[in-house]
């Protein structure tokens, strides 16, 4: 694809993360001839993905110090004379105080404007948006609840169940399955504590709880110019304890006709709200085959990768490049979505022990890249998976003519792979491959298909 | 300045400490190389984001200042971790590294004696003035020079029973970086005041 000059306004960019994602912008910082520098905790001080590349250390192992330091990841960044900085995904990634004091001091934040996050963490109104934009919401109440009789009245008309959540919430704090009227007043009451003390907000909407469906998501691109495309649809519905494990690229359980609807509105709620850079969109696929909006996640997901094997785009680049100041340099009709890619996430977790973690040192590695996979990882041979953070080792996606060809290839890759010292997942992931169940696209959220755990 | 951090800390051996950077930042020091620091006193400050944070010494930790990253320069710019201070923790008051012999062969009424073999510094690092220089009237407490002894630097401190309170420094004997052995004479004196 067309690709413009190199870009001119970052030449130094700090990456205000760690482990896999971090190891990843830098390759495309590479690419681009920008000269990456790693913003560290002490943990991760000498990690091999640095590459003996330049580093600041930031503060303890503790990531409440370090990764989520705000004032000290720009004091970072600013030290070692960068001017833009990559939040990666978790930690402040979708921060709005940080993404603000990072342009206060001068240091361009990639990703969208503070007022954007801010408005995108509000829930109700940003549900109210992307309804005004075409897109179909989970039915529930519109905007947040006066009151437990409010909220009575809502669920005569919705039926049961459904569930309680705080306006400011996430991470599933402030939030309460309700299955029964009479536990009605006690979830309200102890969702708005949970909610106030977490969030400083005690303010609740509702919605009916769906139980299983698919969870599908819309990439999304979106420069300062008003200019938004979109890069397809991602299925990640292989999900253990609402974390997502298998991410596939097309979602072949969508009708057509409400996926071009539905990416058309994705499109066009994207423009109404201003946002800019790379976001998703999460929707719930209903027992009806109706998409239904959850929540814009204003960042860049882990699962990126499926898309840019579909769409040969690197969502890095297009995010420094729209940062820069530069328009998109394609326009929806470049945009050719590609056979069908899957990825699957390795974690240093033991899956024949209910998924304990498994920190230690990786003293045999081995991941060859092969025609059609790509394997996204920070570890090799030697490092040791630090306790202290995410479990995440290694990303394989495969690239196929259709989903039975991806899915081939990534099973085989998978069991090439060696790796001694620790446990992962990839035992889980050649279970489910192998399974009827997810080969004929026969499950949804709520149990791991092929895996009885 | 009411926000502050606690140095770091760092044993490196029985006789040296390091202090390190509790975050990232820009670092002024406030202890000059010889500076006699103890816990809980603020010896320089760290810039975060334009909020500057005293940097105090921990609990436990007291030393006289050895080097100093921010010796001779302000605004350092620092990371997490770095050593901004290194701490000579023994001897650091001198009593065991001063000596007082009446040693014959150099004509003194008080000579100054090596107390330990070692390299003997006439200066605190190579691009500073010399503790003390011949015709200076040193006084009780006052560093005359420093002792290396097995990596570590020992402060050489005129204070001892039998030395007067104050005295005339003649000669001086050891150059700059010369080896000594223990009984050697560092400084010819002579008394001013008596004990």
């Amino acid at each position: 694809m067309l690709r413009c000059a190199p870009v001119e306004r970052f030449r130094r960019l700090f990456i205000a993360n760690r482990g896999e994602v971090a190891a990843r912008i830098a390759r495309t910082c590479d690419d681009l001839g920008i000269t990456p520098v790693f913003g560290v905790s002490e943990a991760d001080r000498d990690a091999p993905y640095l590459g003996g590349r330049e580093s600041v250390v930031v503060g303890p192992s503790r990531s409440s110090e370090s990764y989520l330091a705000r004032e000290r990841i720009v004091q970072g960044a600013i030290q070692s004379q960068c001017s833009a900085l990559h939040p990666g995904w978790g930690f402040l990634a979708e921060d709005p105080l940080f993404a603000s004091l990072c342009e206060a001091h001068g240091v361009t934040f990639i990703g969208p404007p503070a007022s954007v996050m801010q408005e995108l963490g509000r829930k109700t109104p940003a549900k109210a948006a992307m309804a005004r934009a075409g897109l179909k919401l989970i039915p529930g109440s519109r905007g947040v609840l006066r009151s437990v009789d409010h909220a009575a009245e809502l669920i005569e008309s919705l039926g049961l169940p459904v569930l309680l959540k705080a306006e400011s919430g996430g991470g599933g704090r402030g939030m309460r399955v309700v299955r029964d009227v009479a536990e009605l007043k006690e979830a309200f009451d102890s969702a708005q504590a949970e909610a106030r003390a977490a969030f400083a907000d005690d303010r609740l909407y509702l919605e009916k709880l769906i139980e299983g469906g698919r969870h599908i998501e819309i990439q999304l691109l979106a420069d300062k110019y008003g200019h938004v495309v979109h890069l397809g649809e991602r299925d990640c519905s292989v999900q253990r304890k609402h974390q997502k494990l298998i991410e596939e690229s097309p979602a072949l359980v969508l009708d057509d006709a409400e996926r071009a609807h539905t990416l058309d509105a994705a499109v066009r709620a994207t423009r109404t709200i201003g946002y800019v850079g790379a976001g998703t969109m999460e929707f719930l696929l209903d027992d009806g085959g109706a998409l239904r909006f959850m929540e814009m996640n204003a960042r860049l997901q882990v699962e990126h990768p499926v898309t840019e094997m579909r769409t040969g785009i690197d969502l890095v680049e297009a995010q420094i490049r729209v940062a820069a100041g530069e328009p998109l340099w394609f326009s929806q009709d470049d945009v050719e979505l590609r056979g069908h890619a899957i990825e699957c996430r390795i974690n240093a977790e033991d899956p024949s022990n209910a998924f304990a973690p498994s920190p230690g040192i990786i003293e045999r590695w081995e991941a060859i890249e092969t025609d059609g996979i790509r394997i996204d990882t920070h570890v090799e041979e030697g490092y040791e998976v630090p306790p202290h953070y995410d479990s995440l080792v290694c990303k394989v996606i495969a690239w196929g003519q259709d989903r039975d060809a991806a899915c081939d290839r990534l099973a085989k890759t998978l069991r090439e792979i060696r790796c001694e010292g620790i446990s992962t997942t990839i035992p889980m992931h050649l279970s489910v491959l192998a399974s009827d169940a997810f080969r004929d696209n026969r499950y949804d959220t709520g149990a791991v298909p092929g895996w009885g755990d | 300045m009411t926000r502050a951090y606690l140095l770091g800390t760092v044993r490196r051996d029985a006789n040296q400490s390091a202090l390190t950077s509790p975050t990232v930042g820009i670092f002024t020091s406030t202890a000059p190389v010889g500076e006699l620091v103890s816990a809980g006193q603020v010896i320089g400050s760290i810039e975060v984001l334009a909020v500057k944070y005293a940097l105090r010494v921990p609990n436990g930790v007291a030393g006289r200042v050895m080097s100093n990253v921010g010796e001779g320069r302000t605004r350092v710019p620092v990371q997490y971790g770095d050593v901004l201070f290194t701490l000579s923790t023994a001897s650091e008051v001198g009593t065991t590294a001063s000596a007082l012999s009446r040693a014959a062969g150099v004509e003194a009424e008080l000579s100054f004696v090596a107390p330990m073999s070692g390299r003997f510094y006439s200066r605190p690092s190579p691009t500073e003035e010399a503790f003390i220089n011949e015709g200076d009237t040193v006084r009780e407490g006052q560093t005359v020079g420093l002792l290396e002894v097995m990596k570590t630097f020992n402060r050489l401190v005129y204070q001892g029973e039998a030395l007067p309170e104050s005295a005339v420094v003649r000669k001086i004997l050891p150059s700059d970086g010369n080896d000594v052995v223990r009984g050697d004479v560092i400084l010819a004196l002579k008394p001013i005041g008596g004990k």
